[in-house]
């Protein structure tokens, strides 16, 4: 095919004139070069050997030809792809540069040199017009170059026809303005081909490398058409200086053409990948706008809901730095204090000051525990509304610390428990009254109960039993008293819990009697239940108190003592002195407190849960042995371990002490 | 505990609105030699104290009609029972209450429930026997 190809061109360029403008041949074996590769020489040499064979020049001369065509097309396709880098699509203005000069220009001296040389040696060419005919060969293997390959090179390329109206009505435009204006000034002696070079230049700039390609092509045959036949702007007086015109003339028009296309080109590369740069860029700012958005919305979203569940939970949340002593608040925490923003001083000062003054120094105290403690903490504390209305604010919170472990940071919450710590204590005195109520009714039969009993005992008032009555009537009076102290335990816990606890009697107790006394009275008890109960008494020890309360005191928790002790086992009451204090200690050998149960014990109604179901009882022993130990200005502790028994150690400033007497206060806060 | 002398015995006022306190506390005082007028209400007690003038008013303080306080405050009131004195007796055991009966005019306050022995020993020293 290739063979073909090159026969039919170097034929073609042969009957047009021995001598011409053009030789198409040479563009031919560089376009099949270039886009076969090198391998494609042999058809070359073959197609160029065979068309100067006909034409009656010695072999010699004919392979000379031959060899320097062949020795152009691959010295050029070289040129091109080793120096050049070459491209054959010619859009870029190197790629036009590279093959006027290294193939146009330098590739064809070869061709032009032996190809001349050859004919000389053959005797065809005179030696005078040996100039002249090596520049026609130089300049007609040029347009070749310029001419031919250009048109292969681009529509070998695989391409688009653009079939839009609009464009095939402008192609063809273009194409019959060239035709027709090309056929008017070539034609004629007058020197107007420069307007050729509007189309040309529309040909390119609109069309591209191929329109460029395409008119020079169709300007170049009308050129030579008429060059040929001795008519047009190029005709001279000699053959050789009307070739030299028109040579001159195709050569520039196809260059600058090409030159104009690929320009274009370029820059509409660049405009493109500037556009799709920034159409790039755009929709990159697009989508961030969009996520930036959606996060956003998301974020008011979240914001919005916590801002409503801290408005349901009446939970407002707060951030202290530290360095900068910043204080930040929710919303809701400016609702729970009452106050705006900008009425806030935003500090920790500024809190404190907020603090109700009764509350402030404990909850300085438990932020300070909490800087020099890093970790969670909490505490109660009440504040003051600018109009004067007192909330109840638990505070939770937890500090922050840097690498070194100072603390920077502060973070947590209020939670106004005003409404529940009201409701806890309306609730509370209503159980009070509630057990005020009960234990005031059970008193009156408990009368009779009591009385009856004692009289049948003491056989007044005509009352007769036998002995085993008598036992019976016992048994009913045992029972009545311990009701009886029930329901006084259960008044008393409401009087402690209203603050009604008072005034206190201030008897001189002789404790060593009394305790003696206890301890007599709860020996048939521990017999009963093989218990050794003992008691350690200094001699004598006298405490301001109230006679009967610490009766009951000590009878309970020895009760509890012995209530709480296994079989087989003892209990120690000891009575010592310290200083100036009177210490009790009830130590036994029973089953212990849980660690987890040992605060709690104190508080009302409180029954260790192993000992519930097992042990009857109110749970009111310890706190109102608590409550009379603080009345009096003592205090009252418990030591225990689970399984190897409890010490409770009650201690009651000696009578005579200095100090130390403290009134025993309501724990009702004042709102 | 009669007096051996023939003296005519002590008369005591009980007033109480339960049946049975009522009857133990007159069966325990009538044995130690008092005579026992009983009233089951205030009306009832104010009733008894325009017709006989008692040696002591034992008197429960919750009561209905007029209760053992405001009893108390009458009998002072009057000049002829003025010099009667007072014992309340009653469940009502809470310190402020106590305070109350002697502010109107008790001479003794009896916390129930009581032991008759306790009974007869307050009965006893008010009247100085």
């Amino acid at each position: 095919m290739y063979f073909g190809a090159a026969k039919f061109g170097l034929t073609l360029g042969y009957e047009n004139s021995s001598i011409t403008a053009v030789w198409p041949p040479t563009g031919i074996a560089l376009a099949a070069l270039l886009l076969g590769g090198y391998r494609m020489w042999p058809a070359v040499a073959l197609g160029a050997f065979l068309a100067n064979s006909w034409t009656g020049v010695p072999l010699p001369a004919v392979l000379g030809i031959a060899a320097g065509n062949t020795l152009e097309a691959v010295a050029g396709a070289f040129l091109l792809r080793r120096v050049a880098k070459f491209q054959s699509a010619l859009e870029r203005v190197r790629d036009v540069a590279a093959l006027a000069v290294l193939a146009g220009a330098l590739s064809t001296i070869a061709s032009a040199t032996i190809g001349v040389a050859s004919l000389w040696l053959a005797g065809r060419v005179p030696g005078g017009e040996l100039a002249s005919a090596w520049r026609v060969w130089w300049l007609g293997d040029m347009g070749g170059d310029l001419l031919v390959a250009p048109a292969l090179l681009l529509f070998a390329r695989p391409f688009r026809l653009d079939l839009r109206p609009a464009r095939i009505a402008e192609v063809a435009a273009s194409g019959s303005a060239l035709i027709v204006i090309g056929l008017l000034v070539l034609s004629r002696p007058t020197p107007f081909a420069f307007t050729l070079f509007p189309l040309l230049m529309w040909a390119a700039l609109r069309f591209g490398p191929r329109g460029a390609a395409l008119a020079t092509v169709m300007v170049a045959g009308i050129a030579v058409y008429f060059t040929s036949r001795g008519l047009g702007p190029f005709v001279r007086g000699s053959p050789d200086d009307s070739l030299l015109g028109s040579q001159m003339f195709m050569g520039f028009t196809a260059t600058t053409a090409l030159l104009l296309a690929a320009i274009t080109a370029e820059r509409e590369r660049a405009r493109r990948a500037l556009r799709s740069a920034h159409d790039a860029l755009e929709l990159k700012v697009r989508e961030r706008t969009a996520d930036l958005a959606n996060a956003n919305e998301a974020l008011t979203k979240s914001e919005l809901q916590l801002a409503e569940a801290q408005g349901v939970a009446r939970i407002g949340s707060w951030e202290w730095d530290i360095v900068a002593d910043e204080v930040h608040w929710s919303d809701e925490l400016y609702r729970i204090y009452g106050l705006d923003p900008e009425q806030f001083g935003a500090s920790y000062e500024a809190f404190l000051a907020r603090v109700h003054p009764d509350d402030r120094q404990a909850a300085d105290e438990a932020v300070r525990t909490a800087l020099a403690d890093p970790g969670h903490f909490d505490f109660d504390h009440r504040v003051i509304r600018p109009d004067g209305q007192v909330r109840i604010l638990h505070a939770r919170g937890r500090v922050v610390v840097d690498e070194g472990g100072t603390p920077v940071r502060m973070f947590g919450t209020g939670h106004d428990v005003t409404e529940r710590e009201l409701e806890e204590r309306e609730a509370d005195r209503l159980k009070d009254e509630f057990f005020a109520l009960v234990s005031h009714e059970l008193r009156t039969p408990l009368s009779s109960v009591k009385g009856y009993v004692e009289l049948l005992l003491d056989g007044r008032a005509g009352a007769e039993t036998n002995a085993r009555g008598r036992e019976f009537a016992l048994t009913i009076a045992r029972n009545a008293s311990r009701l009886e102290s029930l329901v006084d335990d259960l008044l008393f816990a409401a009087q402690l819990q209203s603050g009604e606890f008072g005034p206190h009697p201030e008897d001189t107790v002789d404790l060593s009697e009394l305790l003696t006394g206890r301890v007599e009275a709860a020996a048939r008890d521990a017999a009963e239940r093989t218990i050794e109960l003992a008691l350690t008494s200094e001699s004598s020890c006298t405490c301001t108190g109230d006679r009967d309360r610490f009766s009951e005191v000590f009878d309970n928790l020895i009760s509890n003592a012995l209530t709480y002790t296994p079989k087989g086992g003892r209990v120690d009451v000891t009575l010592e002195t310290s200083d100036d204090t009177a210490v009790v200690s009830i130590r036994d050998t029973g089953i212990g407190i849980a660690q987890a149960d040992r605060k709690r014990v104190f508080g009302r109604f409180f029954r260790a849960p192993a000992v519930r179901e097992r042990i009857p009882g109110l749970g009111l022993g310890l706190p109102i042995a608590k409550a009379i130990a603080e009345a009096y200005g003592g205090r009252i502790e418990i030591e225990s371990e689970e399984g190897a028994g409890s010490t409770v150690r009650f201690e009651i400033p000696l009578a005579g002490a200095v100090g130390g007497r403290a009134t025993a206060t309501g724990t009702a806060v004042d709102l | 505990m009669r007096s051996a002398t023939g003296e005519a015995p002590p008369v005591v006022l009980v007033a109480d609105d339960d049946e049975d306190v009522l009857q133990l506390v007159a069966a325990v005082l009538e044995e130690e030699g008092y005579e026992i007028e009983t009233a089951r209400d205030g009306l009832e007690a104010l009733d008894r104290l325009s017709t006989r003038r008692p040696d002591l008013a034992l008197l429960d303080v919750r009561m209905p009609g007029v209760d053992g306080v405001e009893l108390s405050r009458r009998i002072r009131r009057n000049p002829r029972t003025r010099d009667v004195p007072v014992i309340l007796l009653s469940a009502l055991v809470h310190a402020k209450y106590v305070a109350r009966g002697f502010a109107a005019g008790a001479t003794d306050y009896i916390r129930k429930p009581f032991s008759p022995n306790e009974l007869i020993a307050r009965v006893g020293a008010t009247l100085d026997r």
